[in-house]
């Protein structure tokens, strides 16, 4: 049979030393193994596909459990302490209708919390994996579709937000006792942080360099954390922010928390705000993914 | 297939057939295109023109099932450097679904397999550049697959274990699995592989058993030197040569053509300019 190059194909059994193709059936005769054949038996459970990329995480967090935890802490007491009990008490004057300021902060510097490390964290992973350590070629690699692949990173991301939003309500809650947990503070960090680790996911993807990196925490992290009802409310930001502060999905995920923490109450409407942000976000980071190449 | 990079075309029409069971090769210099040749068979790059089929299977459109039957040993060490290599190859197996049982016992038995037994619960990024290289392979044979790909599997590796890994690879060849590896060394294609192709510039120059191409040069090879640098000539039969050499009036040497030879001829470089 010739071939392109002008030569021409060998049969294998020319070669100089033909393989023994060996059905070995259930059990594996040779580490090498012939292909495809060690099934194991019986019928078995299999975790979703995303379930390695969540287990690669944890792995992370056994071994770097108390540094996050001290890393997750820090900030929200500085927030908390200069902001809050610092200057806060002053500023009753600028809250709408006069409300407490630390009321007014907490759920902020929680959406804080859920925000920068949901986003950062999954950022930085797959920064770092996809382009400085290249492992992120090896889940490319597995028989794992787009949207599993998509789905983990975004829970892992998820994941670790929540694990920070977490600890800071809980620091928050030692200092403001008054501000008790509910169920509809619990639904709403869920939804936020499956939306920021899916901004996570879609910027993380989108990164070609060290410098596009801080490009992305100069012009859209800082803006975003400063000017989202997190520590200033949107009525006191001048008039044209007032309405561009609601294009950035940290904007309804600062409110939704507050309205669930201060009044106890599930705002829908904000609900559906977010959960489109998430969706659509999710949704360019999964097309993104499938259309990366090399 | 062929692949542009903008307006640069890194692989220009290369085409070939690899058989089951074999060890086949592609050897060139580095730019040539090798490495996004494999990245092609394995669906990290889409080419920009041109079918390519791995186990019967369409790359392009049923990619799940064409990474079910492949296993990639890349060119620089992709593990996971947190984890320890017992870690790596369970999110390995993880990332292919396979039993608890059998990957247990799979991982246990491709440990000892590539001799990291004693290093399993170690971090990564502890290991030697031989030790990552022969957890890649091990990671890359977890699931069973069918074909194993390998981007330069000794590179930037001592002696020694470079011949630790050629062992495997055979080792691994005789049991069934086929090979498709890309090198730069000479020694390691004319020694591993059945056939080789030959790339050049994103071409595919020349294919064959390293004795074919061999052949197809002169068997011996009559070198001198002149003012115009090293010469060669190559001859059918050793008789021809030594005819030839005889006739020169500078000092000649007789040998067997090597697999380098073929390379010099039919690129026009120098082997030198391989690495």
């Amino acid at each position: 049979m010739p071939s392109p190059a002008g030569g021409f194909f060998k049969q294998p059994q020319e070669l100089k030393a033909s393989p023994r193709l060996v059905r070995t059936g259930e059990k594996a005769i040779n580490p090498a193994g012939r292909a495809l054949t060690d099934r194991g038996k019986g019928r078995r459970f299999f975790p979703p596909q995303w379930y390695p990329i969540l287990w690669e995480e944890m792995i992370y967090w056994r071994s770097k459990f108390w540094l996050y935890l001290a890393t997750y802490m820090l900030s929200p007491l500085l927030f908390l302490l200069s902001f809050g009990f610092g200057v806060g008490g002053r500023l009753r004057v600028i809250m709408p209708g006069g409300a407490s300021y630390l009321e007014f902060l907490v759920p902020g510097i929680v959406a804080l919390a859920l925000f920068n490390n949901g986003v950062t964290s999954v950022t930085v992973r797959m920064f770092y994996t996809r382009l400085f350590w290249q492992s992120f070629e090896s889940y490319r690699l597995a028989p794992v579709s787009n949207f599993s692949l998509c789905l983990g990173y975004t829970l892992s991301g998820a994941m670790r937000g929540l694990l920070a939003g977490l600890i800071v309500f809980g620091v928050a809650f030692l200092l403001v006792p008054s501000l008790k947990p509910n169920w509809p503070f619990g639904g709403a960090m869920l939804l936020a942080s499956f939306c920021f680790g899916a901004l996570g996911v879609l910027i993380g993807l989108c990164l070609r360099s060290f410098d596009d990196q801080a490009l992305v925490s100069e012009f859209i992290l800082v803006p975003v954390t400063f000017l989202s009802a997190t520590l200033i409310p949107v009525e006191r930001l001048p008039g044209f922010l007032q309405y561009l502060v609601w294009l950035f999905p940290l904007t309804p995920a600062a409110e939704l928390l507050r309205t669930a923490l201060c009044r106890k109450y599930f705002h829908w409407g904000l609900a559906t705000l977010l959960g489109g942000w998430g969706v659509v976000l999710f949704i360019l980071a999964w097309v993104k993914l499938k259309r990366l190449d090399s | 297939m062929v692949k542009y990079y903008n307006r640069v075309r890194a692989v220009d029409g290369v085409s070939f057939r690899v058989w089951q069971g074999e060890i086949f090769g592609l050897l060139g210099p580095n730019g040539a295109g090798k490495t996004t040749i494999i990245r092609m068979l394995t669906t990290l790059t889409r080419p920009t023109a041109g079918e390519t089929y791995v186990a019967g299977y369409p790359v392009g459109s049923r990619q799940v099932e064409v990474k079910r039957c492949i296993g990639v040993v890349p060119q620089v060490n992709n593990l996971e450097r947190e984890l320890t290599g017992r870690e790596n190859l369970l999110l390995h197996a993880l990332l292919h679904r396979m039993p608890r049982d059998v990957r247990e016992r799979r991982i246990k038995d491709l440990l000892a397999y590539v001799g990291l037994e004693e290093w399993a619960d170690v971090r990564v990024q502890h290991y030697s550049g031989g030790m990552a290289r022969r957890l890649l392979i091990a990671r890359a044979l977890l699931h069973q697959p069918l074909i194993l790909f390998l981007d330069e599997p000794t590179i930037g590796l001592d002696p020694p274990t470079r011949r630790k890994i050629w062992d495997l690879l055979q080792l691994m060849n005789r049991e069934g699995v086929t090979v498709l590896l890309t090198t730069h060394y000479i020694e390691e294609a004319e020694t591993l592989c059945h056939r080789v192709g030959i790339i050049d510039r994103g071409r595919l120059i020349a294919l064959g058993s390293p004795a074919e191409l061999k052949e197809r040069l002169g068997s011996y090879c009559v070198e001198f030197l002149s003012a115009r640098g090293t010469k060669r000539r190559f001859f059918t039969t050793r008789a021809e040569a030594n005819a030839y050499a005889q006739s020169q009036d500078v000092d000649t040497v007789v040998r067997r053509t090597d697999l380098e030879d073929v390379f010099v001829e039919l690129t026009g470089r120098d082997a030198g300019e391989l690495a």
